[in-house]
Formats: structure tokens, sequence, C-alpha cells
């Protein structure tokens, strides 16, 4: 009987162990953002070290009647952060395209997702009135950065897409700790793009 | 392959039926385990969440017949890992689990029986559920599949009491690969409490 009671004690002892210690995962926003890049292996980029950029960031909305654009706030902590790394990259502002060996152009997408759940009343009105529905949601946003070759054109004559960056995450959490992640998912796409470098 | 499973569950069910039983031993393990193979590549990160049952029934002195059920969870994060396929580049954290849930049909032969410390070997063969997980930002790819399986083990039983005994063993899980998954191979090193009933 002891043996038995020592045996299922044991088992009930390492079932709890084993699921307390089950894997989490991520605990903090920051760290689902994820930043992809993507180059066209026929651009030469050293040597042509000029390029343009609008002071504005799109938003895409899926409207093509009317252009939105990103507040001027947040543009600018994103325009700055683009500028420093393109000149820590050696690239140089110029305010005219036409003398642009690269044109820059921002944009951002928003996406809210919203979920449905149902939980238990833990019997607070019956077992007839089982179940009470929950709503979460998440709105995740990307800010897509697109270089453009202002010499290569395409056989059907538009300019071809010389770089591409995309940061990818939640926005949630303060304007302080949003604005951190934007810069830092920024530099992210420069380190892992240093064949960028002039 | 199939000729060596087949030629062992043979084996295994000729003891099952030609010896009488006597005593039965069952075994609750503490595992941890070190992903090898493919399962090492995705996960190399110790792991220390797993356990074992084990039930033999002694069909000799020194051959017990009977099962294993085994859990052993891996999981590793990679933070700030840069992926590169050609000219594309992804950088994140990811968050990598596998569960591996074996289920076999075990032989074990006690080298000897009658001493309090007890050193056998064994073999099982059967099947392993596999579950993987890759969270990488706001995206979840997962993998599951059952496996044909086989694991080699080596261990002792040192005596404590009558009827009582602690074991102490080494395994080596591989549950080969599927269709759609690669092999799952792991090392697993088991402690834990003996009956002999």
């Amino acid at each position: 009987m002891i043996i038995r009671t020592l045996r299922w004690s044991l088992l009930l002892a390492i079932i709890t162990f084993v699921s307390g210690c089950y894997p989490d995962g991520p605990e903090y926003v920051d760290q689902m953002d994820l930043v992809y890049s993507n180059y066209d292996p026929n651009t030469v980029f050293k040597g042509n070290g000029n390029y343009y950029m609008k002071d504005s960031i799109v938003e895409f909305t899926g409207d093509t009647s009317k252009v939105k654009y990103v507040n001027g706030v947040t543009a600018k902590i994103v325009l700055d952060r683009v500028k420093l790394n393109m000149s820590s990259y050696g690239y140089t502002q110029v305010f005219n395209e036409a003398l642009a060996d690269f044109s820059l152009v921002l944009g951002t997408v928003q996406s809210t997702y919203t979920y449905i759940y149902y939980d238990y009343w833990g019997g607070y009105y019956g077992w007839y009135y089982p179940y009470y529905p929950t709503y979460t949601s998440y709105t995740t946003g990307s800010l897509v950065i697109t270089m453009v070759n202002n010499e290569n054109l395409t056989p059907s004559g538009r300019k071809s897409v010389a770089w591409t960056a995309i940061a990818n995450g939640l926005i949630e959490g303060t304007t302080a700790s949003f604005n951190s992640r934007v810069q830092k998912s920024i530099d992210q796409a420069y380190t892992q793009s240093s064949y960028l470098k002039q | 392959m199939k000729k060596l499973s087949l030629a062992l569950v043979i084996f295994i069910v000729s003891i099952t039926s030609q010896l009488n039983a006597q005593t039965n031993l069952s075994s609750l393990q503490y595992s941890m385990g070190l992903a090898t193979g493919d399962l090492g590549d995705f996960i190399s990160k110790y792991s220390f969440r797993g356990a074992t049952y084990e039930y033999r029934k002694l069909k000799t002195e020194n051959i017990g017949v009977g099962f294993d059920i085994g859990w052993n969870v891996f999981y590793q994060e990679k933070n700030n890992e840069t992926f590169i396929s050609g000219t594309e580049s992804l950088n994140g954290d990811q968050f990598r689990y596998s569960s591996n849930t074996p289920i076999l049909f075990a032989v074990n032969y006690y080298t000897k029986p009658s001493s309090r410390i007890n050193p056998y070997f064994g073999l099982g063969v059967g099947t392993e559920y596999s579950y993987a997980r890759v969270d990488f930002g706001l995206y979840t790819t997962d993998v599951d599949a059952w496996h044909f399986a086989l694991k080699p083990e080596v261990g002792v039983i040192m005596q404590t009491s009558p009827g009582m005994g602690v074991s102490i063993s080494t395994k080596y899980y591989t549950a080969f690969k599927t269709q759609d998954t690669s092999e799952r191979s792991y090392l697993a090193f088991n402690i834990g409490l003996v009956w002999q009933y």
C-alpha cells in the first residue's frame, strides 16, 4: 500500500514538475520583431553613393484614391534614423532626384487581428450558462524601405529595386519604446545588409 | 530497416509468449536529454524536461519484457539570429520546441539479478510521436509525425530495500525520418525509482 501510494505520488510529482517547466516562448513585444532584407545581385552599390529621399512616409491603407502619410513626428524619427545609417555607410543625401544614384521610398502597413474565444464562468451562473465570449486583438505593423536604382532601368523602362528592407512587429507599448524598437529595427536592416557599404 | 524491425518485434513477442511470468518491475524516472543529429542541429541546448515510465514482466531472473512510455521536451531560444538564404536575410528571435513521446515494446537483460547492484542493457522498438514548432516573430510553423523508433539502453539498478531500488540509465532514442520530418534522435539520461512486485 505504501509503495503504491509512493509510486503514484512520484508520478504526480514528475507530471507536475515537467508541466510546470514547459517552455513559454516570447515574453516581450520586441522578441516578436522581425527584419527582412533582400537585394538585387546585379546592382553595383560601391561608387554610387548619392541618394534621394522624400521627407514623408506613405501609409498604405488599401485605398488608392488618396494618399495618406504617417504623422510628422513619427516620420521624422524614422527618416532621421535611415539618414544616419545611410551616412554611416558612406552615402550622401542629395535633394535633386535627377542627381541621385538611388532613391529611397518608405511606407508602412498596419493590420489588426481580432480573436473571439470562449471561457468558462466557473459555475457562477450555474451549469446551464457555461461559457462567455472574450475578445482580444492586436495590431501589427510593417515599415517598408525600398531603394530604387535610378540608373538601371528594367526592359519595360521602369526603375528597378536595388534593395528592400521590411521591419515587422507588434504595435504595442509606449511611444518611447515603440520608437526605440523601430530605430533598432532600422539599424538591424543595415547591419544585415553590409553589401550596401560604399 | 523493415526486416530489422520485423525481426525485433518477432524476438520480443516470442519471448513474451514462451516464458512464464514471475515478477513485475515498474520504474518512474526523471529524464534529461541531449539532442543529436538533425534534432541536435535544430536544438543544441541540454534539456531538463522529461519523464519516463517503464514496466517489465520478469520472464526469468535475467530477462524483463514490457513497455516504455517517455516524454522529452527540447527548447531553445535563438536571440537576434540572422538567417541568410541567397540574397535574402531574416533577423529576429526564434523560439524552437521539440516534444518527443516514445512508446516502445522493450526487453531488458539483467546481468546480476540477485545482486544489490544489477547492471542491465536493453532494447526497445516501437513508435515515437514528435511535435516540433518554431515561433519566429509573429509567425509559427509546426510539424508533427509518428515515427518508427528504436532505443538501445544501458543502466544499473541499485537495490535500496527489498522490492525497491534506484535506477540510473542512458538511452539513445532514434526516431527515423518520415515523409514530412527528419530523423529525431537524442540521448536520454534517466534517474528514477524501481519497484519489484
